[in-house]
């Protein structure tokens, strides 16, 4: 496609004199980016000192890779990024399955709920998470299951996806709604099966919306905090965003502000690698399918 | 698929988008049901019944969010024409405007403005998009205390350091974090964080466009401008509005960055709803005040119906079904 | 159809997945296992103490314990609504207003299991006092990790000025200002985060607690009290004594960057702050401490003090009361309570630990000396709806942008 033609395109000076001012302008704000994190990660390996100095970047004193050591201590910091990961993946997986079909379904056709049901889902994002965790808390703290890890697991994966289907339903209306139904007439032309035209066809035509859905809503979950800061009972069930939120804080209560810089880097590196990654697999692996 | 495509842009330019209904679309019933169950089945599990007690809350004194509602003391809509008349709340949903609305205008258009120039052809677009999107995916604890601590510091800021080389002096000495800037300080801060996210929008629904278009275009001979104005905008009406609803959405929920810029106790400057209604609920700051959960529900009814206003307006301003060519 | 079976046994595939990824094993539940859920975070320093002294409680008595670090805010949060859904924890902590106040129909009263252990012979007295006086005349709760908010300040900047007495009343204390001003030193600085207990101490001192709440909620800000406060305020602003980053300080800038680096002389918080600037006072840095000063005519005077502590308290519905009380006697007597101090600069609960580190050792006598208490920032925070508008305009008051005349003025406007 489009991408991968001018990913191999020879250079050409007067086309790449023309997008100058658009180079600039990203460049402006790429640099001003990187000086900002730069910053932080330079402050991590810092002294707390130093930085409220203002010689954060100086490193007068050397390197303090101890900070790191700090920040990490005890914690259970590979179970905590172990169960961010079975939520996210799962969560996600399950909003898609569930999502798109809804999506397509509200954004093709006209029947009476229709309105209702997209005025819902957005009224409902604009309600508080406070105010619909804590109900439900107070219901499934009365069934007593939240003892049990594999059911405490379970609540909190149902809770993630139903809490974002509605965000997710409502970004994908629009992808569907914006491709051509002629696909739909020549596929029936063809005779097959509208469920199995939306999963052949429309799924992977809507592909940009879902992947960048996806990363949001896998980004969402990766560093929820209110969920599972109520509902993750034990360590064991504990996400990221708790577990190394508290590491923040910690670093932060005891004045050691390096060493939260450092908690931040922790917190995160594995998570701009994950975004890399999936963002790129992603990517190639649906532009990949729709060729075939 | 590739021959679909062009077979698309073809039909496109013959019959024109503004289709409705369809010969086959009819009669699927089953499609319907069997597509939108789930989906909906699990927002009527999750959201429902929160949503109804909260809206039953709005009219009660309460004073712990899971009090039993023999606990509860009907007030009518006590607690709304408490909101009214208390003049702090009307602070912070003047705040929350703020925020909303130039924020607003800020974000789309410097996001759409990134998400053309990363779709008009330059190199190292994949970098550019990772770069901008980043901000992103740090947690904002970490973001606003960069802000706070490095770029508005009165002694070492990175502000008051670009300022003073480029002998700006009368920049460099404003104090960025004083009762006067401070809004202002919180806005852009905030802003950065989150063009990155209406980028990766925007360019998602750019992307869908074919190639093809502009490859039409550019032989008749359109500029880029002319493509952008006549193609790409119109065709972009769909993620606008979805732009607008995520902003607003979010803008609603604004809490963390207004509590990092003002740790402890809120500020007049910072304060949103959302900050206004975790007072009520949870008490503020270290003193142990009076709480009231039905207020804060009253907030939470008062911030769904904002966004459910501006998706309505958004539905009759941008209809996504009629694109002009 | 068939591809909606596909996702249907996609989805099931995935929770059960999902669900299987862990043994099925109960977590807590077990009858003979205590749950605490802890005010701290895991990795700072009294959560480890914590950590270790539990560890150290169930290998001497075989009681297991389910620790929880939820941290100021998730307890906050979570907690009453875990108790209101029946959810089994016996033990939580949380500042002393706060547990007494909000969690106190919860809370198992401890008269009686404290007199069978004898608990107050080693206990400070005072501190049982606050906690029987939070309680409504009874004791619900443990005091551990006690705090005192007064002024701190920078020895070596004393001396350097010629300073030999700390200030005990308003004149001395103005004329303390101006000799550190005099020798070239700012004498004051204060982040935004504590500005309302500035305006509250110094209100408190003129007309006490009882009266500082009824001026913030009735909106009674035409009392004279309020002028006479916010002209000893502008004075001190006028004279030059508050930093010039009064107005523009976010927390920390102004303990990090001006106490800590030895630019400002005195700064009004709590005994935890030693602890938290440590980094950047470095172990040379001489503290100090003094009660806010007495005012000419005032209601009180330096013998009542803003103290508190954190506080234990049980669950009443618990079936463990005995161990759990055993716990919190073993967290707060004795070898734990004083490596709970050492690790965390913090002030011992036991009053046989009589060793206090060296760093809050300043504070000890303006604790001894303090026979009255009052809450956080002395009241002046009891409306939520006010604080906001106190804070900011306090803060302009401080930084010299508005004279006394317009703080009040403001004030009542605002309170209309």
């Amino acid at each position: 496609m489009a991408k991968e033609k001018e990913a191999r395109r020879p250079f050409n000076l007067k086309k790449e004199v023309k997008l100058l001012p658009g180079y600039i302008i990203l460049l402006l704000w790429v640099i001003f980016t990187i000086a900002l994190l730069g910053w932080v990660f330079g402050a991590s390996f810092s002294t707390t000192a130093e930085i409220f100095q203002g010689k954060a970047l100086k490193f007068e004193s050397g390197l303090h890779f101890e900070n790191y050591a700090k920040a990490w201590n005890g914690a259970g910091v590979a179970g905590f990024f172990g169960n961010s990961l079975i939520y996210s993946v799962i969560s996600c997986t399950i909003l898609i399955l569930v999502c798109a079909p809804a999506a397509y379904v509200l954004s093709r056709f006209d029947f009476i709920a229709n309105k209702f049901i997209q005025t819902s889902f957005v009224s409902a994002m604009g309600v508080p998470a406070i105010m619909v965790v804590l109900p439900l808390f107070s219901i499934i703290s009365g069934m007593g299951i939240l003892n049990n890890v594999a059911a405490g697991r379970t609540v909190l994966i149902i809770l993630y996806v139903g809490i974002n289907v509605p965000y997710t339903t409502i970004f994908l209306l629009t992808f569907f709604s914006n491709i051509s139904r002629t696909y739909e007439e020549a596929a029936a032309i063809d005779g097959c099966p509208p469920m199995r035209t939306f999963w052949k066809i429309m799924f992977p035509m809507a592909q940009s919306g879902i992947v960048t859905v996806t990363i949001f809503n896998f980004i969402n979950i990766w560093n929820e905090y209110f969920l599972s800061l109520i509902f993750a009972s034990s360590d064991k069930l504990k996400p990221v965003a708790p577990g190394l939120y508290g590491m923040i804080n910690s670093m932060k209560y005891t004045g050691d502000w390096a060493g939260m810089f450092a908690a931040v880097i922790i917190v995160f590196l594995p998570t701009f690698i994950l975004y890399i990654f999936l963002s790129e697999k992603i990517i190639g692996g649906v532009t990949g399918g729709i060729k075939g | 698929m590739a021959g679909g495509l062009r077979q698309r842009s073809v039909a496109i330019r013959r019959y024109g988008i503004t289709y409705k209904g369809g010969i086959y679309l009819k009669k699927n019933k089953t499609m319907i049901v069997v597509f939108l169950t789930p989906a909906v089945l699990l927002f009527l599990g999750i959201f429902l019944y929160p949503i109804i007690r909260t809206v039953i809350m709005s009219f009660f004194k309460i004073d712990g969010v899971t009090d039993s509602m023999d606990l509860w003391k009907f007030v009518g809509f006590g607690n709304y024409t408490k909101l009214m008349s208390t003049s702090l709340f009307k602070t912070s949903f003047f705040n929350l405007f703020r925020i909303w609305l130039i924020g607003g205008l800020v974000v789309m258009s410097l996001s759409l403005l990134f998400a053309v120039i990363l779709t008009s052809g330059i190199r190292g677009k994949k970098f550019f998009r990772a770069i901008i999107y980043m901000p992103n995916i740090v947690s904002a604890v970490a973001l606003a205390t960069m802000w706070l601590q490095y770029v508005y510091s009165p002694r070492y800021g990175l502000l008051k350091d670009l300022f003073t080389a480029l002998h700006l002096d009368n920049l460099a000495k404003i104090q960025f974090l004083d009762n006067d800037h401070k809004f202002w300080a919180l806005l852009f801060a905030y802003c950065f964080g989150m063009v990155g996210y209406h980028m990766l929008i925007w360019l998602s629904g750019i992307e869908r466009i074919s190639p093809e278009y502009y490859e039409a275009a550019t032989i008749d001979g359109a500029t880029k401008p002319a493509q952008f104005r006549y193609m790409t905008l119109p065709l972009l009406k769909g993620v606008f509005k979805t732009n607008i609803t995520m902003w607003s959405v979010s803008s609603v929920g604004f809490f963390v960055w207004s509590q990092l810029f003002s740790t402890v106790t809120a500020d007049t400057q910072t304060i949103t709803p959302y900050v206004y209604m975790y007072m009520q609920i949870f008490g503020g700051g270290n003193t142990v005040t009076e709480r009231n959960a039905g207020l804060g529900a009253a907030i939470g009814v008062l911030l769904s119906v904002c966004v459910v206003i501006v998706f309505t307006i958004c539905n009759r301003v941008i209809k996504d079904d009629d694109l002009e060519f | 159809m068939g591809m909606k079976k596909k996702m249907l046994s996609a989805t099931l595939c995935a929770v059960m997945v999902g669900s299987l990824a862990a043994p099925a094993f109960t977590v807590q539940a077990a009858d003979d296992t205590l749950v605490y859920w802890s005010m701290w975070e895991a990795t700072e320093p009294q959560g480890q103490v914590i950590q270790e002294a539990v560890d150290a409680y169930t290998e001497q008595t075989g009681v297991k314990v389910d620790l929880q670090f939820k941290g100021r805010t998730g307890n906050r949060e979570a907690l009453q609504p875990a108790l209101d859904g029946g959810t089994q924890i016996d033990i939580f902590d949380e500042d002393i207003d706060r547990v007494n106040g909000m969690y106190g129909k919860y809370l198992l009263d401890l008269e009686d299991l404290a007199k069978d252990n004898d608990y107050e012979a080693t206990a400070n007295a005072g501190l049982m006092a606050a906690c029987r006086d939070a309680g409504g005349g009874t004791l619900k709760t443990i005091p551990y990790q006690p705090n005192v908010f007064a002024f701190f300040y920078n020895k070596d900047l004393f001396e350097q000025a010629g300073i030999t007495e700390e200030p005990k009343t308003w004149d001395e204390f103005k004329d303390v200002c101006q000799k550190l001003k005099d020798a070239g030193i700012t004498p004051m600085t204060m982040d935004d985060a504590y500005a309302t207990c500035v305006i509250g101490y110094h209100l408190a001192r003129l007309v006490g607690e009882d009266k500082v709440k009824e001026i913030v909620t009735e909106g009674e800000w035409d009392d004279p009290a309020v002028l006479q406060m916010a002209q000893d305020i502008e004075e001190l602003a006028s004279n030059g004594y508050y930093s010039e980053m009064v107005g523009s300080n976010v927390w920390p800038a102004g303990q990090n960057t001006e106490l800590a680096l030895g630019t400002a002389a005195m700064y009004l918080n709590g005994s935890w702050l030693p602890n938290e600037v440590k980094e950047m006072a470095g172990p040379d840095f001489h503290w100090g401490c003094f009660a806010y000063p007495a005012l000419t005519d005032g209601a009180n005077g330096i013998e009542t003090n803003n103290f508190g502590a954190q506080v234990f308290g049980i669950n009443k519905d618990t079936k463990l009361a005995k161990e759990a009380f055993d716990l919190i006697t073993f967290l707060t007597k004795g070898e734990y309570d004083q490596k709970l101090a050492d690790e965390t600069v913090g002030i011992p609960a036991d009053t046989t630990n009589t060793e206090w580190p060296a760093m809050v050792e300043c504070a000890k006598p303006v604790i001894e000396q303090s026979t009255n208490r009052f809450t956080w920032a002395c009241g002046v925070e009891s409306n939520v709806d006010m604080t906001p508008v106190i804070k900011e305009n306090f803060i302009k008051l401080m930084a010299g942008s508005i004279t006394a005349d317009e703080f009040v003025s403001t004030m009542q406007d605002a309170a209309k």
